[in-house]
């Protein structure tokens, strides 16, 4: 019994045992339940009791503004004027399966749709098919009128519709957006996807008022002078900014797949040309900054330049040896390929290729044209060059080129928004520069000298200093020249003392007319436009006209311009080639 | 033992209440908050619609129309400017405000008012080889703004007569501008050939229906 006695002790005391450890586990998991139910309890009396819902679900970080789908962003201008924006449209579809009377439910939505036919809608309804659209993008009117018919097969479905309130005026600008709302064109393709996720308003450098102003200028040009299309260019000297570009003809962006391609192609950007007598510009100005001219170098232009198959003439020839500033303001195309020469084999080239003629230009625009040039250039490619055969550029390379001759040297990057928060703060130029600040003041005399006495009289604005330089190009038939089609324009830049803005016009085929004596060149057809444009701009700017005693140009220069000591007029028409 | 059950109980009846009233009012919240969205995604397309309309009826074209029709404003000229210093100096003698000149010419009134330094700026060179449109826009501020035209039943300060180096010719209203209509023909139904806004978007409507 002992040993059961000593047994039975040892099996209760390991009972005791066993039931102590089990116990303590019991009250740890009780504790450990307790806790968690206390956690709960506690949590729900602070959101029951202590605080609001509301201050919850915003602490969370509800999404109350994700909440609303995003429509597609809009897009202002540089005062903030509305240039696009989309509009939540309903479109009304059919489940032709459902449809009981087909031809009555029919003639019903043809009375509410009168856009569409009768028999079109009772060919969808007797389809047939699950889905079928009857109308897309309906007004809130006929979506009432619709809804009231109570018709079990028919069913609405939000779609988002793109409104450009100004219409062809900003269209090439803009360019438009496929029937899924993707842009394909212009700033729409351009910054396709911050306007997909539409979050904040896309604030272009373009300003609606010069771009009317622009545009209705060279409207008027285009009906005045029978012409077959135009372009033009405002654009910040400082900055590159684009404050307005036209490309006319241009098309209604509500209806872009009507649109012929003629109306659609952007000439201002995506088109090149061979821009003639305006390009003399740039070999004038490389040959000064690289002190290989000054303004009393004269150029021998008594003799066409003969050059194997190719003879060089000017259009009104002089026949005489000219200083540097008569071969600018008379255009003459032998002096300037002359001045090329000088440079050396390729020293245009080079030049050129510091203006970013020779590739697209950076431009935020999808439509940007490659430039055309000789691959192989030799030393005729350079005289046919200098006075803008033979190379074609776009418009827009030619405002920034022009803008940086004028602006002190510096070569901007053109823009298409005013985003760039950098770009407004410094006032200054940012580029690569071109040509010295001296070059720059001596082009700017130049190009006031071509508007003051030369060829682009017509460009002066009544109050305000106007540089530019006229060019009339034949345009390429076949293989040759065409006398009778011309692209005649002009590039200004104002106020000439301190440059702010370059205006560009190009007309393209104008056809002379009695008022013009029979000219269609760059001075009797584009620098009016360019005139007009200063004119009205100028004053919406707050830019002062100048005042008191102004200097005179023509008596500054009048010891490197023979005509002007035999008392001649610089003024004679249509010399602008 | 059984004291402890009922607690316990008691506990959990009281917190399954509060889990109810709460799962209650999260949902009450939820529905409000639909609302709200909607109601707000409703405004917002409102809100869209007038901008694009508003837009619209701000197109530069017809402003210049509607501006030819009923103002007796052309776009201001460069020879409309002159600078401080080229105007006279006022009589000493005190001469007759007239009352409504505050009022109808309110910027040029405004302008009139130059400070003796604005005066010393005036005479400023017109080269100015400095490219900072600061500076230009410094140059800007002493010139001022004189009416050209006498606005009907408004009778001008005496001082302004004398003046001959900035009297030019009356403004012709449609002269400068090519596109804009001759004032005569402006008549009332010209202005409704402007479709409206909501005819516009009518005509979108169903325009790729397919």
């Amino acid at each position: 019994m002992r040993r059961g006695v000593t047994e039975s002790e040892t099996i209760s005391g390991h009972q005791t045992k066993l039931l102590g450890q089990a116990k303590a586990r019991l009250a740890f998991i009780a504790v450990v339940f307790m806790l968690g139910y206390l956690a709960v309890g506690l949590r729900l009396a602070d959101l029951t009791l202590l605080r609001d819902v509301e201050t919850a679900a915003t602490e969370a970080g509800a999404p109350v503004r994700k909440a609303a789908a995003a429509l597609r962003g809009t897009i202002t201008d540089r005062n903030g004027e509305l240039m696009a924006t989309s509009l939540r449209m309903s479109s009304v579809y059919a489940d032709a399966t459902l449809v009981a009377d087909a031809p009555a439910l029919a003639r019903q939505l043809a009375h509410i749709l009168p856009e569409e036919k009768e028999k079109d809608i009772l060919a969808k309804l007797a389809s047939k098919r699950k889905f079928v659209w009857i109308a897309r993008n309906i007004t809130p009117r006929q979506m009432q009128a619709i809804n009231t018919l109570g018709e079990p097969s028919l069913g609405f479905q939000d779609e988002q519709k793109r409104i450009y309130p100004h219409g062809r005026l900003t269209a090439h600008i803009l360019g438009y957006t496929d029937v899924d709302g993707i842009g394909i064109a212009g700033v729409e393709r351009a910054y396709e996807k911050p306007l997909r996720e539409g979050e904040d308003d896309l604030r272009l450098a373009v300003d609606l008022r010069i771009q009317h102003l622009l545009h209705r200028e060279l409207s008027y040009a285009v009906k005045k002078f029978s012409a077959k299309a135009a372009v033009g260019i405002v654009m910040d000297v400082q900055s590159g900014e684009i404050v307005a570009m036209v490309s006319l003809p241009d098309f209604d962006p509500y209806h872009p797949a009507q649109a012929s391609d003629e109306q659609k192609f952007n000439r201002a950007t995506l088109g090149v040309f061979e821009m003639g007598s305006t390009m003399k510009l740039f070999p004038v100005a490389a040959a000064l900054d690289a002190g290989q001219a000054s303004f009393s170098t004269t150029y021998d232009a008594r003799e066409p330049i003969r050059f194997g198959r190719h003879t060089i003439n000017d259009f009104h020839a002089k026949r005489r040896v000219m200083t540097l500033p008569e071969v600018f303001i008379h255009s003459s195309n032998i002096g300037t390929a002359k001045m090329a020469q000088s440079l050396g084999e390729t020293g245009l080239r080079d030049f050129y290729k510091k203006l970013g003629f020779l590739e697209r230009t950076p431009l935020d625009l999808p439509e940007r044209g490659a430039p055309l040039y000789p691959r192989n250039w030799r030393e005729i490619h350079t005289l046919t060059a200098s006075y803008g055969h033979g190379i074609a550029i776009s418009p827009v390379h030619l405002a920034c080129a022009t803008a940086a001759l004028s602006n002190g040297g510096i070569l901007v990057d053109p823009v298409m928004t005013l985003d760039s928060a950098q770009r407004r703060k410094t006032r200054e130029p940012q580029g690569a520069r071109v040509v010295t600040p001296e070059t720059s003041r001596r082009i700017r005399d130049l190009l006031e000298l071509v508007v003051v006495g030369g060829t682009g009289g017509k460009a002066a604005a009544e109050g305000y200093g106007v540089g530019g330089k006229t060019g009339t190009a034949d345009k390429t038939l076949g293989k040759g020249y065409n006398k009778n089609a011309r692209l005649s324009s002009f590039i200004g830049v104002f106020p000439i003392e301190a440059p702010r803005y370059t205006v560009l016009a190009i007309i393209d085929e104008p056809q002379p007319t009695k008022d013009t004596h029979g000219y269609a060149t760059g001075g009797w057809t584009a620098a009016p436009v360019v005139g007009k444009v200063i004119e009205q701009m100028a004053p919406l700017y707050g830019i002062a006209p100048h005042s008191g005693p102004r200097r005179d140009i023509k008596a500054e220069m009048a010891r490197y311009l023979k005509d002007e000591k035999e008392g001649k007029s610089l003024a004679t028409a249509g010399v602008d080639r | 033992m059984s004291k402890f059950a009922i607690l316990w109980l008691c506990c959990a009846m009281m917190t399954g209440a509060l889990l109810f009233q709460t799962s209650q009012h999260v949902t009450d919240g939820r529905q409000r908050l639909e609302n709200i969205t909607a109601e707000m995604r409703s405004e917002e397309d409102t809100l869209r619609v007038l901008q694009a309309e508003w837009s619209y009826l701000n197109q530069p074209e017809r402003l210049e129309k509607l501006a030819a029709q009923y103002l007796k404003l052309a776009p201001m000229k460069g020879r409309q400017f002159a600078a401080a210093a080229s105007l006279p100096l006022r009589p000493a003698a005190p001469i007759a405000e007239p009352a409504a000149t505050a009022d109808t010419f309110a910027p040029a009134a405004d302008t009139f008012v130059a400070t003796a330094d604005t005066f010393s700026d005036a005479n400023l060179p017109t080269v100015a080889e400095s490219m900072t449109p600061a500076a230009q826009a410094a140059a800007a501020t002493p010139a001022v703004a004189v009416p050209l035209r006498k606005p009907a039943g408004l009778r001008l300060p005496a001082a302004y007569a004398p003046v001959s180096d900035i009297s030019a010719p009356p403004l012709k209203h449609a002269a400068a501008k090519p596109a804009a209509p001759a004032p005569k023909a402006a008549t009332a139904d010209n202005a409704n050939a402007h479709r409206s806004f909501f005819d516009v978007l009518d005509s979108l409507g169903s325009g790729g229906a397919r």
